[in-house]
């Protein structure tokens, strides 16, 4: 089911694509374009719309039909003029992400249908312009449009974004055209973006070196700008990519001298002056990150990563102002204004995973569902009430059609209903639908699902809040705590190895309800573990090497049962009791009929919920777990309300059995127990 | 309830809340029984109450009060439904809803007593120029391409910004005449187009066929409505209304009590000076000309030369058809020219219509019938009582119009809801990538979802099935737990 995904950053003046095929990913160049940026140009040519490369070769002719970054008119919400043509932003975008899929397809060689747009971080949930980039999209060709946020990209981008610990913070500063900072949890298919800033500081640093070069060159210029029709225009565009040029140079030199036209004197920049054209830019950036941050509820230490995106990250005054300004190390990529295309790419990777589960079906509910009259319809009312019964025949709920009629909805047989699942006023249909109880007779046809078995050497506790599922190892050597939902491995005690072999253990509920592991060995060490902290609560030993260990619960206490000295005829068992809060001894006792006269001491925790007979805490159900008359052990389910059998589940021979619900009454457990193992099985009510 | 499983029709009753007269009948299985009004016998309600001080007193009981006690009279209520501000009878205000509930409470108290049962169901007729079926509505969203495509075309455009206003929300008097009605104590509740009603009453002649165009002409007391509507077996279709709120009999029998108050100015003169200042016995004697006027018109029906007298005391006063034809004729030349603007919106060729329905009080003027044959050429037909062709449709639709009884869909095999735990609550549902009778394997993704952070997930199976029935179109906001579909495991 992996389907092959476009990944496209479309950036106010260059755009990023990249081709995801199940687990691979690739940025793919523009086609005669030799890097990984296409510009993100529009031209509305006669012939129709040209965008990239093509549209930048042909504004020199056509200025007035060009435009670039066709997403500013969206960031806007207005139409942009192209000459005489009003084009919105829906048309701007899907014209270029037409080609960009054209292109797209081509490369891979088979249909693309589904694609994954980064979005400016500004574009928050419930933004319509959100809807404009979707609408965009799908009028481009893709039936599946994926958006992501630009911020959430570049920190997933995986030349920076490594090695990051789940639930980590990751301050972005994506520099384009428009400045952002931006707090991202991280959390794989849940990456989340938690605050945000933006800023027009790009567009205004380009508006400073503009400015510069028109001050600096007035003499030559602005004749140049001057010039009547579309020259005028064609020397502004020219312009702006002699500044840009001249900035990105900078970025390996101290200082760059170039001419705009072979006619026009030199115009000389020098990495000073940007700095300081650039100076209120990044005052703005080094408060907006500790803005940003604090919003989160977070310091700059908290944070897992600092990374440093788009092109402005080029700038090389950037990441010392941002690494003073913030006292932590900055992260960024050889290649930053790729970083949000290969974050969205590795976004993609992963849409497979983006998957969820159904809920398992209730065993004790059905749905009850009417077709629509014209397959559509308002709930006028409901006459029978969530929880009340109804007779065969009778009108349980009446619906309005578009023409006014009103329908009664009649129920098929007798039954109890649970949920209207809709309310008076909501439209319904083409089928509305209603959650009934199942009668006992279908309970009975229709066995629960089995959800699964669970199967150890050692026991199985059903803790006292019936939400969780003790598995304890019979000598001991580990306890795991499952939910007693889906089984899941919640928490996992492993006492670490001593000296002698482990002889035993078992769980026991110590005070306060605590669950604690008592553990032996073979020298007669007692250990007893809580096991919410994982800590040793105490620890003593009995030299005699026990037999048998048992605990008083109440009392908390615990008793050692040892083969004593042989008296005459006999063998007599020596008893030593100790206090488990301290693991002080109280008192050894040489006496047959002890255990007799101390019932509260057991083998087995007396709290454990799993047991011969349990009502279901929404009182419809009650088991019963024991035996047949020929010794089988079974396990039976019986509908309160009728008293008829509606579940009866028998186990093997030597088996005995014991049961209980968990304590939402979503599922039934019963522990099936042998000389040497136990194995719970877990059905869905 | 309004079902019976015995199979016997329960009783419904049929009302038609005109601006200025109403009637009902009852309707069980095939029968209709028309609730008469009890104090004249006659068939059609005065659509007028008055309050005495303890209770609203409703029809002719109310008319024959409004004399003791104008102030606390008022008909015409239902011209305020919509924006339902109070009036003052006497010393208490009423809102217009509350005056129609008493006129349905006293319908259905008559009906019950004649009937001799309980009547929990009620059919109401209103004009189609209320927002909903005809015009729009706010059901527009979910129809199928068909309907779609029927509601953009040019019978929708005729209605103009009523569709535009009717588009977000139902219309509010189609919601009054609803709770007016349940406030009457009635349980189900249906509405139907008066022009859809008073096509499906019986008419003199052949009835019409499946197709048919009719323009429903129906001159009332207060108002004059047209509808253009489509012909069909269970339901016709309003292709377009139109209507003129202050074109009615009322006005025709106004501008009569002017021709009578200017005639007869002789013999008023005194009767006008002897009431005096008195502010009641004005508005009686106003109330006397009015009812005058209207009698003569009423036996103009039939004669062609009338003559009555007002008082015992006061002069014949003599009218002709003629004079009638010629006072009324620049009002009926305006219902007349409704009627063309509205097939010319709509782009209906007059010969394309196959008759013109004449219906309301209104319509009985002779008058009405010369001009629209002049005016329009079309062929008219006629039920036998004009002003009871609405309710007479509406009882004879009850029966045509299908049973109500929707019984729950019944299945071999047991199927169970589909729900998903969506990430963040909840998502837009994009589409389902299973369609209803495909089998599917575990782990299998059945549809595909965008949460609003603008993540698509896909909603998988977690054992394997069959797509029974699809609860959620696509495009459609879900939340987690939300029942999507049926499936059969």
């Amino acid at each position: 089911m992996a389907e092959p995904i476009l990944v496209v950053d479309v950036g106010t003046s260059g755009t990023r694509v990249a081709l995801v095929d199940g687990d691979r990913s690739g940025l793919i160049r523009e086609p005669g374009g030799a890097t990984y940026v296409w510009p993100s140009s529009v031209c509305l040519d006669d012939t129709g719309y040209l965008v990239g490369t093509a549209a930048e070769r042909r504004k020199r002719a056509i200025p007035r039909r060009y435009i670039d970054g066709p997403r500013r008119a969206v960031d806007a919400q207005a139409s942009m003029w192209l000459e005489n043509h009003e084009v919105t932003g829906v048309q701007a975008l899907a014209a270029y992400l037409t080609a960009v899929h054209t292109e797209g397809q081509q490369q891979y060689g088979a249909p693309i249908h589904r694609l994954t747009l980064t979005t400016p971080a500004d574009y928050l949930p419930g933004d319509p312009r959100r809807d404009v980039l979707v609408a965009a999209g799908m009028a481009a060709g893709f039936p599946d449009v994926e958006l992501v946020s630009d911020a959430v990209c570049a920190a997933l981008d995986p030349e920076t974004g490594s090695g990051l610990p789940a639930g980590g913070l990751v301050l972005v500063c994506d520099l384009g055209a428009t400045w952002t900072t931006a707090v991202v949890q991280v959390r794989g298919n849940h990456t989340t973006q938690l605050t945000h800033q933006a800023s027009a500081a790009g567009h205004d640093l380009d508006a400073l070196l503009i400015n510069d070069l028109r001050s600096e060159g007035r003499a030559w210029i602005e004749p140049l700008l001057a010039a009547p029709d579309d020259a005028g225009l064609r020397a502004y565009y020219e312009a702006i990519d002699f500044t840009r040029r001249l900035k990105h140079q900078l970025a390996d030199a101290e200082e760059v001298a170039d001419h705009l036209t072979p006619l026009t004197p030199p115009y000389r920049l020098t990495r000073d002056w940007l700095a300081a054209f650039a100076e209120p830019a990044l005052r703005w950036l080094v408060a907006s990150c500790l803005t940003v941050v604090q919003e989160a509820g977070a310091t700059p230490e908290d944070l897992s990563a600092i990374v440093l995106a788009g092109g402005g990250a080029r700038l090389p005054m950037v990441e010392p102002a941002l690494r003073i300004g913030l006292g932590q190390q900055i992260r960024t990529s050889a290649e930053p204004e790729l970083a949000v295309a290969r974050g969205a790419a590795r976004w993609s990777v992963g849409a497979a995973t983006r998957t969820v589960p159904a809920d398992r079906p209730r065993w004790r509910i059905e749905p009850v569902s009417w077709e629509i009259p014209g397959a559509v319809g308002r709930l006028s009312r409901w006459l029978v009430a969530e929880g009340h019964s109804y007779q065969a025949g009778e009108v349980v709920a009446q619906v309005r059609t578009p023409d006014e009629r009103v329908f009664d909805l009649i129920a098929p047989q007798a039954g109890t209903l649970l949920a209207h699942r809709a309310a008076v006023g909501d439209h319904v249909g083409p089928v509305l639908v209603a959650a009934a109880a199942k009668s006992p007779k279908a309970l009975a046809e229709q066995p629960p699902g089995h959800r699964q078995r669970l199967d150890v050497v050692g026991s199985w506790l059903l803790a006292p809040d019936r939400q969780r599922l003790v598995e304890c190892d019979a000598a001991g050597r580990y306890v795991r705590v499952r939910g007693v939902d889906d089984g899941a491995v919640v928490g996992e005690l492993t006492p670490p190895p001593g000296d002698a072999a482990p002889r035993g253990g078992q769980v026991f509920v110590g005070p306060e309800g605590r669950l604690c592991l008592v553990a032996w060995d073979a020298d007669g060490w007692v250990s007893v573990w809580e096991l919410e902290s994982g800590t040793l609560a105490t620890r003593f030993r009995d030299p005699s090497t026990p037999e048998n260990v048992l605990v008083d619960e109440a009392q908390w206490r615990l008793a050692t049962e040892a083969e004593g000295k042989v008296v005459g005829r006999y063998r007599r068992s020596t008893i030593t009791t100790w206090d488990l809060r301290t693991g002080d001894r109280l008192d050894k006792v040489t006496d047959d009929a002890w255990t007799r006269r101390n019932p509260g001491y057991a083998a087995r925790s007396g709290s454990d919920a799993f047991a011969t007979s349990a009502t279901c805490p929404d009182g419809q159900l009650r088991l019963v777990a024991g035996e047949t008359a020929d010794g089988t052990a079974v396990l039976v389910v019986h509908d309160v309300a009728s008293d008829h059998e509606v579940l009866r589940v028998q186990g093997s021979p030597g088996q005995r059995v014991r049961a209980g619900f968990s304590a939402d009454a979503r599922q039934l457990l019963a522990v099936w127990e042998s000389d040497d193992r136990s194995v719970v099985d877990v059905w869905d009510l | 309830m309004s079902g019976t499983s015995d199979g016997t029709a329960p009783p419904v009753l049929v009302v038609d809340v005109g601006t200025t007269s109403s009637a009902a009948a009852v309707v069980t299985g095939d029968t209709t029984v028309l609730v008469p009004e009890p104090m004249t016998g006659a068939a059609t309600w005065p659509s007028a109450v008055f309050w005495d001080g303890q209770q609203m007193l409703v029809g002719t009981l109310a008319e024959r009060r409004k004399r003791s006690d104008p102030e606390a009279f008022a008909a015409g209520f239902k011209r305020g439904l919509a924006d339902d501000t109070s009036v003052l009878l006497g010393p208490r205000r009423f809102r217009p809803v509350e005056q129609v509930v008493a006129v349905l409470s006293t319908l259905r108290a008559e009906a019950e007593r004649l009937h001799g049962a309980p009547i929990h169901r009620a059919v109401l007729t209103v004009p189609a120029s209320y927002g909903g079926l005809g015009a729009g509505g706010d059901w527009t969203e979910e129809r199928g391409d068909e309907e779609r495509s029927r509601l953009s075309g040019p019978g929708t455009r005729a209605c103009g910004d009523l569709s535009q206003s009717a588009s977000q929300h139902s219309d509010v008097r189609r919601t009054r005449m609803v709770a007016a009605a349940e406030a009457a104590g009635f349980q189900t509740i249906e509405l139907l187009p008066e022009p859809v009603a008073a096509a499906f009453a019986p008419i003199a002649g052949a009835p019409f066929r499946p197709g048919d165009l009719v323009l429903v002409y129906d001159l009332g007391g207060g108002t004059f409505d047209t509808a253009l509507v489509r012909i069909g077996v269970r339901w016709h279709e309003v292709l377009g209304h139109a209507a003129l709120d202050d074109c009615g009999g009322h006005d025709i029998d106004a501008l009569l009590a002017r021709r009578i108050s200017t005639d007869g100015q002789q013999w008023l003169a005194p009767l006008t000076s002897a009431a005096g200042s008195s502010t009641p016995a004005t508005l009686r004697l106003d109330m006397a000309v009015t009812d005058f006027a209207q009698r003569v018109k009423h036996q103009l029906s039939d004669a062609a030369v009338v003559e009555d007298f007002l008082m015992p005391n006061t002069p014949a006063y003599r009218m002709s058809q003629e004079d009638l034809s010629t006072l009324a004729a620049p009002l009926l030349s305006r219902t007349a020219t409704c009627c063309t603007d509205l097939l010319a919106r709509l782009g209906v060729p007059v010969h394309d219509v196959t008759a013109a329905l004449l219906v309301g009080g209104g319509s009985r003027m002779p008058a009405v019938a010369d001009l629209l044959q002049r005016g329009l050429g079309l062929p008219l037909r006629r039920v036998v009582d004009p002003e009871l062709a609405t309710v007479r449709g509406a009882a004879r639709w009850v029966p045509v119009s299908g049973q109500r009884r929707v019984s729950a869909r019944t299945s071999p095999e047991p199927t169970v809801p589909l729900s998903w735990n969506i990430p963040a609550g909840g998502g837009r549902l994009l589409r389902w990538l299973v369609s209803p009778g495909q089998a599917y394997l575990a782990g299998v993704p059945l549809a595909r979802v965008r949460l609003s952070s603008g993540a698509v997930w896909d909603l998988t199976a977690s054992s394997p099935g069959t797509l029974d029935r699809l609860l959620v179109p696509p495009d459609t906001d879900v939340t987690a737990g939300d029942w999507l579909a049926l499936a059969r495991p």
